[in-house]
This record gives structure tokens, C-alpha cells and sequence, in this order.
């Protein structure tokens, strides 16, 4: 691959946002495709994105904007301090009391239709949440609506499991996975009656999900650093209700890749990093972005960083022909595919 | 939240460790995307929520031998 761009001091996250890269650097946004600027000045408290939106957030409003920069929504509405928005016309906005707990208020086309307190959990969609009765309690959730009217179904982890942050909508069900020290398990139940629809054993990686077609993929291994250790792969298909681990087609060996390191799939290619570690006083490390074609099985490319030697890669994002990888020290490099 | 644990040598603890630790905390650069990174189970993750996490989960998160 060959390096076509470099940006420095990003100290913020890349944003795929709608299939555009967005950069969020020294106060102003940049789609990186069309090189469209937006500056903001010091009144914005906040500049981040919620699902397919950017959103600036001052004292006295909200503004909602879409990939290409452009203003959608502004919401005047005093002391939020975030949103979550599912479209410019239906989100939630979020609030904190005086003793810094948060509550929201829910739109709906833009009208409020009600609040929501003490919320321990996350939102799904603009119909389904799961929330825990407090939080880093594991063991249990509800899977509510966002007001919590409803609830579609509660789920009990047996004695010794606790639930992994993956919860996924895919069709009408809901996925997810718990785990103890031996056992690493993944459910799917209908998501209006939780009646189970299936419930398998995995290999405990975290995954990157594709909702279109039903899979979820991960990549690990350490088998040039520890002998014993397994390069494998796990891809886990919904529609056929089957598990696949293996290892993958390639003649190196992985240093040190972690399936819970940002990991990005575009089509069949799952790209990752591996980050080996370096230590102070000794050259530091190459870090590597490599490519595994979850069809073939086969590990494509795997190319050294040596402008980010002793980093680590924080992010990988594929754009059409274009791959972004930034690193934990805020350096960006483009590479043409 | 997932987050690693750190292990302190407890002979080399200086009375004011904790506080120390506490204050170093606040002085993070943390971002919102490390939040949206490390709080994977909360919805609106903030670099302020984060820091709080961080605090009222210190004794999880830093351990002294």
C-alpha cells in the first residue's frame, strides 16, 4: 500500500460517519473526503457524533449535523450535556442533576413525549434499550424501551457468568454474550418475548458485527511471542447458526493481536493490527495494519508502520480504495489500497 | 467498564498515594472517544464520565502489593 496522506496531532477518534471520514482536529471538523471545514469557536463544550451524526453542543443549544458538514437540526435547549440522536427529528437529550447523575428527555418528530431517570445501560435503537439494574451490575438486564413502559424480556446470568459489552439488534433478535473464567457463550433471542432462538459456545474474542449479513468476526494471536499461543480466527454466522475458528492462511506469525483492538470490516476483509509492545531505552517496535479475507481465510497483507514505531494503532477505518490508520499518539496515515 | 488493572509495589507507598493518584486523574487528557473506547455498556459517554468512573473504581483498578 502506498502512503497518499499524513495528518498529525489528531487527538480524537476517526469518525466513519455514512461511509465519510471525519476528523475532529484543533476545533474544527474535516471530511476528509471532501475536504469540507467546519470551524467552531470556544463556545461548543462538546464535538462529538451520536450513530450517523456529528453533533456541537454549547450552553444554550444543540446542533445537529450531517457527514458532509451540514446543519440539520438546532435545538435550543439550555445545560445538556450530551444527545443521542437516531435522526435529525427523533433523539434524546441528556441532562445531569446536582449530584452529576444523568436523565434525558426523548423527542419523538420532534416533539417530547416523555423522561427517563437513572438509565444504566445503552440504547439499541429508538425502540429498544438493555439497562442494568445499576452500574457494573452484570449479572442481569432488561430489555426495555426507551422510557422503560416495556419490557420485552429480563435475563438472569447463571451463578459465575457476567455479561460481555456486546449487544447486538439483528433482525428481530437480540444477540449477546456472557462469560466466566472456562466459558465464553453467545444467545439469540426474539426480541419481543426473549424466547431463545439459539445459544452456542464461542471462543471469548470481541467482535466486529456485520448487520447485513448476519456475521460476527474477530482475529487474534500471539504465536510469535509465546509458543503455546494459537493464531486463530472466529466468525460466527447468524443466518446458518454456526461457529467457525481456525487459524488463519498466512506464513508469519502474529506478535501481538488482540481481538479487542480496533478491528474494521469491509466486505470480506477484516483488517487489524499487531501492536507489539516496545520498552523505554531499546529501538522501538515496528506496529503492523494487516488484512484477513474472511472468505478465503487467508491473510492478504500484513505491512509494517515504521512512521508509527513504538505507537500503538488506535483505529483503522477502509473507505472505498482508501485505508486510514491512526495511532494511539494522534498520527493519521491514508494509504492508498 | 473494562478496564486493565495496575499493581503498585504497597512498600513504596507514600501516605498520599491515593490522593495523588486521584489528582493525576483529573488531570488526564482524556477525550470522548476514549470514553465511547473504555464504557462500552453507557450511553452518552463523556471524558468527564469517564474520569468519575475512573475515580469511584480506583480501588478495582489500582492495587497495592
Amino acid at each position: 500500500m502506498k502512503i497518499i496522506d499524513e495528518i498529525h496531532n489528531i487527538n480524537n477518534g476517526i469518525w466513519n460517519i455514512n461511509g465519510n471520514v471525519v476528523v475532529n482536529k484543533e476545533r474544527s471538523l474535516i471530511n476528509l473526503g471532501t475536504k469540507k471545514v467546519l470551524k467552531y469557536d470556544e463556545e461548543i463544550k462538546r464535538c462529538f457524533y451520536s450513530n450517523d451524526y456529528l453533533f456541537l453542543l454549547k450552553d444554550d443549544g444543540i446542533s445537529i449535523l450531517d457527514e458532509n458538514l451540514n446543519l440539520l437540526n438546532r435545538i435550543d435547549k439550555n445545560n445538556a450535556v450530551g444527545i443521542s440522536i437516531f435522526d435529525q427529528e427523533n433523539y434524546a437529550i441528556w441532562f445531569e442533576n446536582e449530584d452529576e447523575e444523568e436523565y434525558f428527555d426523548l423527542y419523538s418528530n420532534a416533539e417530547l413525549i416523555g423522561k427517563g431517570n437513572f438509565f444504566y445501560g445503552k440504547f439499541l435503537s429508538k425502540n429498544y434499550c438493555y439497562r442494568f439494574r445499576k452500574r457494573k451490575d452484570l449479572q442481569h438486564f432488561r430489555l426495555t424501551d426507551l422510557l422503560d413502559n416495556k419490557t420485552y424480556f429480563e435475563y438472569q446470568c447463571e451463578e459465575g457468568y457476567e455479561l460481555a459489552s456486546e449487544f447486538y439488534i439483528w433482525q428481530d433478535t437480540l444477540v449477546f454474550k456472557y462469560f466466566n473464567e472456562d466459558n465464553s457463550i453467545l444467545e439469540q433471542r426474539d426480541i419481543k418475548t426473549g424466547k431463545i432462538i439459539w445459544k452456542t459456545n464461542i471462543q471469548g474474542s470481541r467482535f466486529i458485527f456485520d448487520e447485513k449479513r448476519g456475521l460476527l468476526a474477530s482475529i487474534w494471536g500471539k504465536s510469535g511471542m509465546y509458543a503455546d499461543s494459537k493464531d486463530q480466527y472466529q466468525i460466527i454466522n447468524l443466518n446458518t447458526q454456526t461457529v467457525e475458528i481456525g487459524s488463519p492462511l498466512k506464513d508469519f506469525n502474529f506478535t501481538q493481536v488482540e481481538s479487542h483492538m480496533e478491528t474494521f470490516l469491509y466486505d470480506s476483509k477484516l483488517y487489524f493490527s499487531d501492536n507489539p509492545f516496545s520498552y523505554a531505552g531499546e529501538e522501538p517496535n515496528p506496529i503492523y495494519v494487516g488484512c484477513f479475507d474472511i472468505e478465503s481465510k487467508k491473510v492478504d497483507f500484513i505491512q509494517a508502520i515504521p512512521e508509527m514505531a513504538g505507537s500503538q494503532v488506535a483505529q483503522i477505518i477502509r473507505n472505498g480504495e482508501k485505508l486510514y490508520v491512526r495511532s494511539s499518539n494522534g498520527d493519521l496515515i491514508v494509504y492508498d489500497i | 467498564m473494562c478496564l486493565n488493572k495496575w499493581m503498585f509495589n504497597g512498600a513504596k507507598n507514600p501516605p498520599d498515594f491515593k490522593q495523588n493518584m486521584k489528582k493525576a486523574i483529573d488531570n488526564l487528557p482524556l477525550t470522548d472517544d476514549m470514553a465511547k473506547k473504555f464504557l462500552k455498556d453507557v450511553e452518552n459517554p463523556t471524558a468527564s464520565k469517564l474520569k468519575k468512573y475512573l475515580k469511584e473504581d480506583f480501588d478495582e483498578i489500582f492495587k497495592l502489593k
